[in-house]
């Protein structure tokens, strides 16, 4: 245990300091002139587009298949967070967001709109799976010309519909 | 390459140098398919490491070098700890890439995709440790604590 507890703190940081970067998302994106804000809100109306494409397949498939909704309803919570944290960036881009008029619209949003009747349970994780991977490497693309603090946003949403694909292999998470 | 960037990418590798350590901490105290898990990661890591150290020689920076000792955030004596100390220090690893993401995209578009990629591996290796998802993986709780009830904190350790 020589050595220094400055040497030793390195674990310690990383374990408890969230990055300078990932904080005050709006003030960093307020500072930075990077990437322009039309850039931003038509990148959002795209991705909150998907989200809520991706909550009606959810929501398809929870109707047809009642039986997944243990592992089907964790990732759907994740997912109407996504919607909701889009939607409150898009509402809400200088910090006057209602928050009776935010629950209106994520409540009024998730409209399941399913394409196909949905055969199986196995099909439809598998198209749950399909749509998930597609989601996150569409986000990946889209953030790389939005502000810094936007670009988080997604990248976090993104590595969550990677972690959806893992939880909707076989097996799971265990 | 910026200094931001520089510094990011530092920080990454001090993240990575970290995992480095604490997979082998924590592969001592797992077994069977668990320690097979904690191996690959710890060889992803180091693959991480030295890419990263890479990027930054290639830059001219000299890569931060691996601490002699961490310090443990708790007590790493059993198995449940080892995955609950692998599922931390993940979302260690996915905080420092968020970094990178965080880079004006005006000059490091491509450290932003390889900093969302990555952060998608450790993301990924945490939910496996934890056994839940999380809904915004890296970002701190204040970033997205202002919505609504349900949408905020479900599956994070407290």
């Amino acid at each position: 245990m020589k050595g220094g507890a400055t040497r030793r703190s390195v674990l310690a940081a990383l374990l408890t300091v969230p990055l300078l970067a990932a904080t005050g998302c709006r003030t960093v994106a307020g500072a930075t002139p990077a990437s322009s804000p039309g850039s931003d809100v038509a990148i959002l109306r795209e991705a909150i587009a998907a989200k809520k494409k991706m909550i009606g397949l959810y929501t398809a498939v929870l109707a047809a298949h009642p039986d997944l909704a243990g592992q089907l309803d964790p990732l759907l919570a994740d997912s109407t967070a996504h919607l909701a944290a889009l939607q409150r960036r898009l509402i809400n881009p200088g910090g006057t967001s209602s928050p009776s008029q935010l629950a209106r619209t994520a409540s009024a949003s998730p409209a399941p709109a399913p394409s196909a009747p949905i055969q199986t349970a196995g099909a439809a994780i598998a198209e749950l799976r399909s749509a998930e991977r597609g989601a996150a490497a569409i986000l990946v693309n889209q953030l790389r010309t939005v502000t810094p603090s936007l670009a988080q946003l997604l990248a976090s949403i993104a590595a969550c519909e990677a972690t959806h694909v893992a939880a909707l292999a076989t097996g799971g998470l265990q | 390459m910026t200094p931001a960037a520089i510094e990011a990418l530092q920080n990454a590798l001090a993240a990575e140098h970290a995992a480095v350590y604490g997979y082998g901490v924590a592969g001592a105290h797992l077994t069977g398919p668990q320690q097979a898990e904690a191996m690959s990661a710890w060889n992803d890591h180091r693959a991480r490491r030295d890419q990263l150290a890479a990027m930054l020689a290639a830059q001219g920076a000299i890569p931060a070098a691996a601490a002699a000792a961490y310090r443990l955030p708790f007590p790493v004596t059993s198995a449940l700890a080892a995955a609950a100390f692998t599922a931390a220090l993940e979302d260690g690893i996915t905080r420092a890439y968020l970094g990178l993401v965080g880079l004006a995209a005006s000059q490091d578009q491509s450290l932003r995709t390889f900093g969302a990629l990555a952060m998608q591996d450790a993301a990924v290796r945490a939910a496996q440790w934890l056994g839940a998802t999380v809904a915004f993986p890296g970002l701190p709780r204040s970033a997205v604590a202002r919505q609504s009830p349900h949408a905020a904190g479900r599956g994070t350790p407290s």
